[in-house]
């Protein structure tokens, strides 16, 4: 305890730019897990929409690539790419990828670790975007058919828009689990707060290329931990500010993610079978 | 309308979940202008053989036609007959992220190709009908249960149906609100709407209906007017049924 | 085809081994995430607030750093520090806390799911509080706590895979399909395989658990 909490283990966060510096690297994951996410609902739509498809093979073939996908270790998945891509498609890459991206979004790898992350995601939002479709079909569903809407007019025009606004709060809290995973990507050799963390260390204790003041990476990582605390914690605020909202608006009880995010979607398979 | 006049007819429609057994051999047939009442115990099937009329539901044997079309015949283009059968749910089914102008017009506007000032100029006499005309741009959330039954009634009127279907309109309000929504099913069957209603609901069963079908373990135990069946059903099951509801 | 069939063949014990390590350090780790769970899960219900307050601390901080962090915490950060914290100990013992806030979760919303009601009317008839909970609350209570215990373990196995790729903490079913790929070249070939490996026991929880809640739903 006394290691923890001694002032001269913390000094090195206010000497010279290592705190900017960690901090750099933090921003650099939350636009990562940004990226990620918006490419992931988009896809993880299309596969919901795909999923509850009247046509039986389509269905069966969504769902067989929702299950693999998000019943395998991320990490798993992103190594996988980065060990087998191509390096035609990692120099496509360079050559398209516009200046202005961050720095460690320039890298070749960046795109085994985006593909990586959506694959994963898109999957686990499917499968929650399934449930919010599901649960929807019953009532609101039926009522639409009743009208003589067609099952595509009755999906855009009143199953879809309340779906989505119900996924809101579960997006956000699915935003949290990726914000974390994130990190993973440091193995396959993207600078971004774990990197950050051990140069920091490495660095800040030598006179030359640091400040003098030695950052044990105990503490380092600590104040790594701390920025995602932070971070997740605003986030799942506003997720339950905006689950609050949804059900004072609707009365309705909106998609819930609770614990690790693959719950939802296992109690939901679970009860479509009674 | 088909030779015989029938606006609805169902031939021996037999139907399963699992293996049991929900309707075993119905037939009946209603016509236009007619306002029948399905009784019955809970359990009996009487929903099941609702859902199945518009296709909801499908059927493992026999047949339904609408209008001389079969239903279950129909297909992919069920959503055509639809269009012309209302249906009211027993938890309402309002649209929860639609006012209840847009609830009324959304059928109208993409099923029909109104225009959407026609089709408002339609909700508003409809809602004007059915009492409520001042909750037009509320949300369903804002609304009592009764009033939210009166907008799907409203919902189902804009789509000038041949028939409405009605899956137990009160069982989910409080007394106090059953009134209202009888009152506006009265209002319809007197102005010659044909409707198939499925409700407990005997004083309606036995003042405004024209038929009751009484439907037990899937099958039509008995049928004819309400004043026979309430004072002299023919088979124990009815009788049984009438007592236990004169008494409650 | 024959490749794939030679791949795992010529590979078979490696591939075991790795598999067996992977359930290995989930077992191990469970068993800390629930003990430590169900008791921070104690604190989270506590009649003290202090005590609540404690509890909450635990599970936001767990539940919103990433295990990558607990991990180089646990085996770089402790170590430089001059605590020799063996592999499999950081390991285990980050994962298992890691998924225990979860776990003291899961356990705090299942007491809350049973409902005032109840307790009220089994101190009606006369129960102590101790016996309210022992016969009324906690028999629900597990009932509704299996199926999402259950996501955790599958949420486990699969964070299990990130104690492998780094640090080689341990040799689990993705270090090994690592090792034989940078072996063979073969990377499809074993990532296949490894992919199975993983598949088989995510999937075989999901029907286990499956299976448990058949058994136990309320006959209503």
């Amino acid at each position: 305890m006394g290691y923890l909490f001694d002032p001269d283990n913390w000094r090195w966060l206010f000497s010279g730019n290592n705190f900017l510096f960690l901090l750099r690297g933090f921003w650099i994951n939350v636009q990562i897990a940004l990226v990620a996410m918006v490419l992931s609902l988009t896809i993880g739509l299309v596969l919901a929409l795909l999923r509850v498809s009247t046509r039986r093979l389509v269905s069966k073939v969504a769902g067989l690539w929702v299950d693999v996908w998000r019943n395998l270790p991320l990490i798993f998945i992103i190594l996988y790419l980065f060990l087998v891509m191509p390096e035609s498609w990692r120099d496509a890459y360079e050559r398209w990828v516009p200046g202005w991206f961050p720095t460690a979004f320039q890298t070749p790898f960046f795109l085994a670790a985006v593909i990586g992350l959506t694959l994963y995601n898109s999957a686990v939002i499917a499968e929650i975007m399934r449930a919010g479709i599901v649960s929807l079909e019953r009532g609101q569903g039926e009522a639409a058919a009743a009208i003589g809407l067609r099952h595509w007019q009755a999906m855009r025009l009143v199953i879809l828009p309340q779906g989505l606004r119900r996924m809101v709060p579960a997006t956000v809290s699915q935003l949290i689990t990726l914000n974390k995973d994130t990190t993973l990507v440091s193995i396959i050799g993207i600078q971004e707060v774990m990197r950050h963390a051990r140069i920091v260390s490495a660095t800040s204790g030598s006179p030359f290329v640091g400040t003098g003041v030695e950052a044990p990476l105990l503490q380092v990582f600590l104040a790594v931990g701390i920025m995602f605390v932070i971070v997740n914690l605003t986030l799942s605020r506003l997720s339950r500010r905006l689950e609050l909202r949804e059900r004072r608006r609707t009365g309705v009880q909106v998609e819930k993610v609770e614990g690790l995010e693959d719950q939802l979607a296992l109690q939901t398979s679970l009860s479509d079978e009674r | 309308m088909t030779s015989n006049g029938h606006l609805i007819e169902i031939e021996n429609v037999s139907k399963s979940f699992g293996s049991h057994l929900v309707l075993d051999g119905i037939d009946l047939a209603i016509s236009t202008g007619e306002a029948v009442v399905i009784a019955g115990p809970s359990g009996s099937g009487k929903s099941t053989l609702l859902r199945c009329i518009n296709g909801l539901e499908t059927i493992d044997e026999g047949d339904i036609r609408f209008d001389g079309h079969s239903v279950p015949g129909a297909g992919k283009d069920v959503f055509r007959l639809r269009a012309e059968i209302g249906m009211v749910f027993q938890s309402f089914n309002l649209f929860a992220h639609k006012s209840v102008l847009q609830n009324i017009t959304l059928g109208p506007i993409k099923v029909k190709g109104l225009s959407e000032s026609d089709a408002n100029g339609l909700a508003r006499d409809l809602l004007e009908r059915v009492g409520i005309p001042e909750k037009a741009d509320d949300f369903p959330a804002d609304l009592s249960g009764g009033q939210q039954q009166r907008v799907a009634i409203a919902r189902a009127l804009a789509m000038e149906p041949k028939l409405i279907l009605f899956d137990e309109p009160t069982s989910a309000l409080d007394p106090e609100m059953i009134r209202e929504v009888l009152d506006v099913m009265r209002d319809l069957a007197h102005d010659g709407m044909t409707m198939i209603v499925v409700t407990h609901e005997m004083g309606f069963a036995r003042e405004v209906c024209d038929r009751i079908a009484f439907v037990d373990e899937g099958r039509i135990v008995e049928e004819g007017e309400p004043k026979a069946f309430f004072e002299g059903a023919k088979s124990q099951r009815a009788k049984d049924f009438v007592d236990k509801i004169l008494r409650h | 085809m024959s490749e794939l069939w030679e791949v795992l063949v010529r590979h078979f014990p490696e591939f075991r081994s790795g598999f067996l390590v992977t359930l290995q350090l989930v077992a191990v780790s469970f068993a800390i995430a629930i003990g430590v769970g169900l008791f921070v899960g104690a604190l989270r219900v506590a009649p003290v607030r202090w005590i609540r307050w404690l509890g909450g601390l635990y599970v936001e901080f767990f539940r919103n750093v990433p295990l990558l962090v607990l991990l180089s915490i646990a085996y770089l950060g402790l170590r430089r520090a001059g605590i020799p914290i063996g592999p499999w100990v950081a390991a285990t013992a980050s994962l298992g806390l890691y998924t225990a806030a979860y776990v003291a979760e899961t356990v705090r919303s299942g007491v809350f799911a049973v409902g005032k009601g109840q307790i009220d009317a089994g101190l009606a008839l006369g129960f102590t509080y101790g016996r309210v909970l022992s016969q009324i609350v906690i028999p629900q209570a597990v009932r509704s706590v299996i199926p999402p215990l259950g996501s955790l373990i599958i949420a486990m196995i699969k964070n299990s895979a990130i104690i492998g790729a780094v640090f080689a903490l341990a040799d689990d079913l993705l270090k090994e399909a690592r090792l034989i790929g940078s072996a063979t070249f073969q990377y499809n070939e074993v990532f296949f395989w490894a992919a199975i490996g993983y598949l088989l026991l995510t999937v075989s929880v999901t029907f286990a658990i499956r299976a448990i809640e058949r058994r136990l739903v309320v006959r209503r």
